[in-house]
């Protein structure tokens, strides 16, 4: 009876999780991979001519997004859009902030994983609201 | 806590992002959440019974809605379908895995919103693969 007893996991309350994930979040945020993530934006934010880029990407992608839809871009706005893809993709703080994404993106899929073999459950789908797990 | 979490540290994990991600693995399967939903599959692996009402009702599905499905397979196989899926619904083994799995995800969602507070991101999302099926 005692070693029933003794072998029965220990059961973690609802508040202990949160404040396991809690504590997690504050090593998480303290990785060179997340700092590099927020010292990147700051970079891109701070970079004029990578946020004109972006405005005029995006504005161009708004201007063609019915047309996008229905497949009918035609060549020279295919050739404009492409161009001020390049442009902004060129930067080097844009660039610097993709990596930086990718980087912290491929640690938190490791992450991810442990969690799911934890609870059975991939954790990346079951957290994605209205996915195919509800 | 035991360390059944704790083998293969990622090789761009730091010794402490390991350590707190295996903290959290470990209290996630350890709360009362993952833990009934965990034994619920447990159960249901050993009820071959409900395994086969799964089995069948799923075999059936891909039949009935492939797209060479003639109406009159439909007809004569969908009452067979429906029947599944009441049984499905009545089954206690079943519907305890299938309500363990809804409380599980929820509560998943209610870890990973309290992660995402704080880092200003959605943890969930940078978590899961592209190629991430349920």
């Amino acid at each position: 009876m005692d070693n029933l007893t003794l072998n029965e996991p220990e059961v973690a309350s609802k508040s202990r999780v949160m404040e396991v994930a809690r504590r997690f979040t504050e090593t998480l945020a303290e990785t060179a991979q997340y700092r590099a993530l927020e010292e990147t934006y700051q970079a891109f934010r701070q970079d004029g001519e990578a946020q004109a880029a972006y405005t005029a990407l995006q504005t161009k992608q708004q201007t063609l997004r019915m047309v996008t839809m229905l497949n009918a871009v035609g060549e020279e706005d295919r050739l404009a859009l492409k161009q001020l893809e390049d442009q902004f993709y060129g930067l080097k703080s844009v660039q610097n902030y993709i990596q930086a994404q990718e980087t912290l993106i491929s640690m938190c899929q490791e992450i991810g994983d442990i969690l799911s073999d934890a609870v059975g459950l991939n954790f990346g789908l079951a957290c994605r609201v209205g996915g195919c797990c509800g | 806590m035991d360390r059944e979490f704790r083998n293969n540290k990622p090789d761009m994990f730091t010794v402490e992002l390991f350590d707190a991600t295996s903290d959290l693995a470990e209290s996630l399967a350890h709360s009362e959440v993952i833990m009934r939903f965990t034994n619920s599959n447990q159960v249901l692996i050993n009820d071959q019974d409900a395994q086969r009402l799964v089995q069948e009702a799923n075999e059936l599905h891909q039949k009935l809605y492939a797209k060479d499905a003639s109406r009159d397979f439909m007809r004569e196989n969908f009452p067979r379908y429906r029947e599944l899926q009441n049984q499905i619904a009545s089954n206690p083994v079943l519907q305890e895995q299938s309500e363990a799995q809804e409380m599980a995800i929820n509560f998943l969602r209610e870890v990973n919103q309290e992660i995402s507070q704080l880092l200003g991101i959605d943890f969930g999302s940078l978590t899961r693969r592209p190629d991430a099926t349920c």
